[in-house]
């Protein structure tokens, strides 16, 4: 027997006696293991603060009711919220009802790499709210419905409180935020500021409401996503050219319109968004043509991505009338075949060209008009110049990010 | 939303060529400054390795002592204690001009030293090394019960504080009482 197997079973003897102990003596021994903090009152409230930065938020609620003093030090202390969602559209909450009923469920995040969600739905309840969420039950193998009685009627009201409650203790610094309410309350609401905001999504037809949304956010490189309430054409989401030229949009790094954008055509040929999605835009497949041109001359801007929707009443011939292009053939599956093969995986197939730049001419463009759903335009900044080391450019292509 | 952006080459790029090796500047020889702490014990730590802490840093930053001048006046740091400047001159050094992990295994063990360690680093301005400490701190109650973290870091509950209180304003009262009394003795 090596030496390793002996230490080996001697810890595990050490472990089955360990485990053999009352829950008190096994304490004991990992606060001896630990050796504890016994000046922790009389640590100034900056290191305290830095302290209990890094716990969970678990670990802080009960903190929070040790002592008077750590009940202060908790409440001022930041909690990292990574995430919040806002929605009263959900109206079947699997495991709570199986029908529909009216409700608002937030849904938060602590860290980005946490996996957990927490769900809580707020709902009617008698006279009164209630607040319930679900619980994995270990012995029962299954969830364990958590219902709590609020002494209000208004489950509206004590949702967004609650919700804009974590914000707050989060300090403001939410990264990302949903929202899919019908009547969020602007006027008794408490919101501030979101400066670390990077991520929006809206669902929403309200512009009243989209603009004040707008408002506490960072007017710069957003990731914005706007979704109607509908799904109908008829009454999908338009932004008015007015609305377009919100700076929050205008200088946004994506932005992704579930609806029609009136774009006019001065407009339309000064977008700067890097990555832009629409379900439709109403400018002339002139000015989509004029679009790619100044690309191809080098005064267009340097985007990532723009898909345009639905291409249905659009003339391709027009759009492409003038331009240069190079069929995906055997020759280009052959030059560039990993890309190809990527490209499709990620962005499905279609009409596939490849457009250069006239001024840059290793940098090019992917045109894509799909051959599946309703067929769309999408135009990808794919080629782009690479220097070797012996100092020759070469094209590099680039699988466009998923958006 | 997972970003796939990934390049593929169209042409296969030229073989390497060797870089040409950049001239080798002129090394310029390394300052040092002297601290030291209540035990009076002076520590000779070099300017790169100061750089950690941004009191120091702020301090040392438009003095352009000399070597004779930087001995002759060492930075006195009295609220703390000679070993616990001592670990983060160590520390100091191990990390000079290099940023730090995550999860520093370079960071002094001894447990006991650690309140004294997060004061000195609070007070010092070393960033990386008091979120080091304050992480270490933080594990020990991580998804402990009230009680438990009561225990772990000793916190007196609201009545131990409130009697604690009330025994310390007892004493004061008696000192204060004796100090007129004794005043009172020395006018007569």
């Amino acid at each position: 027997m090596s030496n390793s197997e002996i230490e080996l079973n001697s810890l595990n003897e050490v472990i089955k006696a360990i485990e053999k102990l009352p829950p008190k003596e096994r304490f004991r021994l990992l606060k001896n293991f630990i050796r504890g903090f016994e000046k922790w009152s009389q640590l100034n409230e900056d290191c305290r603060l830095h302290v209990v930065q890094f716990l969970d938020y678990k670990s802080m609620c009960k903190l929070e009711i040790c002592s008077k003093q750590d009940q202060g030090t908790v409440k001022d202390a930041h909690v990292n919220i990574y995430q919040m969602t806002i929605c009263d559209e959900r109206k079947i909450i699997e495991g709570i009802e199986t029908e529909e009923f009216d409700n608002v469920a937030i849904n938060f995040q602590f860290d980005s790499y946490m996996t957990r969600n927490y769900n809580l739905v707020f709902s009617a309840e008698g006279d009164g709210s209630k607040m319930q969420w679900l619980k994995f039950n270990p012995r029962k193998r299954g969830m364990d419905i958590h219902t709590l009685l609020i002494d209000s009627p208004n489950y509206h009201q004590k949702a967004i409180e609650f919700a804009e409650n974590m914000i707050k203790k989060g300090k403001y610094e939410l990264p990302q935020l949903m929202v899919d309410m019908k009547d969020y309350p602007m006027e008794t609401s408490k919101m501030k500021p979101l400066p670390r905001c990077k991520t929006i999504r809206i669902c929403g037809d309200d512009k009243e409401q989209l603009r004040w949304w707008f408002e506490w956010l960072p007017e710069k490189n957003l990731d914005i996503r706007m979704f109607s309430r509908f799904e109908n054409t008829e009454n999908q989401l338009v932004l008015s050219s007015e609305e377009l030229n919100w700076p929050r949009i205008q200088q946004a790094q994506k932005f992704k319109l579930r609806g029609r954008a009136d774009f006019t055509d001065e407009q339309f040929l000064n977008l700067e968004i890097r990555m832009a999605g629409f379900v439709s835009v109403s400018v002339s497949d002139d000015v989509i043509n004029r679009f790619l041109k100044n690309w191809i001359n080098g005064t267009g801007y340097q985007f990532h991505q723009v898909l345009l929707g639905s291409t249905k009443n659009r003339d391709v011939e027009k759009i492409l009338r003038g331009i240069e292009l190079r069929e995906w053939d055997e020759d280009f599956r052959e030059e560039a075949g990993f890309f190809c093969s990527e490209f499709h995986r990620f962005c499905g197939r279609g009409q596939l060209y490849q457009i250069s730049n006239r001024i840059q001419p290793y940098e090019s463009l992917t045109l894509q008009i799909t051959d599946f759903e309703e067929a769309q335009l999408n135009i990808y900044h794919t080629g782009k110049r690479q220097t070797a080391r012996n100092g020759e450019y070469y094209t590099e292509y680039y699988v466009p990010s998923y958006f | 939303m997972s970003s796939t952006e990934q390049g593929t080459s169209s042409a296969a790029p030229a073989e390497p060529t060797t870089a040409p090796e950049s001239a080798a500047a002129p090394e310029v020889p390394e300052s040092f400054y002297y601290v030291h702490g209540k035990d009076k014990v002076v520590h000779k730590v070099s300017a790169g390795a100061l750089q950690h802490s941004a009191l120091i840093h702020g301090m040392i930053s438009n003095l352009g002592y000399t070597e004779e001048q930087a001995k002759a006046n060492p930075f006195p740091f009295e609220n703390i204690d000679g070993d616990i400047l001592q670990m983060v001159v160590d520390w100091c050094n191990q990390h000079k001009g290099k940023p730090t992990p995550p999860e520093d295994t370079n960071l002094p063990k001894q447990k006991e030293k650690l309140f004294d360690l997060v004061l000195a680093v609070n007070y010092l301005e070393i960033k990386e090394l008091l979120t080091y400490c304050c992480k270490q701190v933080a594990m020990m109650v991580k998804g402990k019960s009230p009680e438990e973290i009561r225990e772990i870091w000793m916190i007196p509950t609201d009545a131990e504080d409130e009697a604690a209180e009330k025994e310390a304003k007892k004493r004061a009262g008696k000192e204060a009482a004796g100090e007129t009394a004794a005043a009172a003795g020395d006018a007569k």
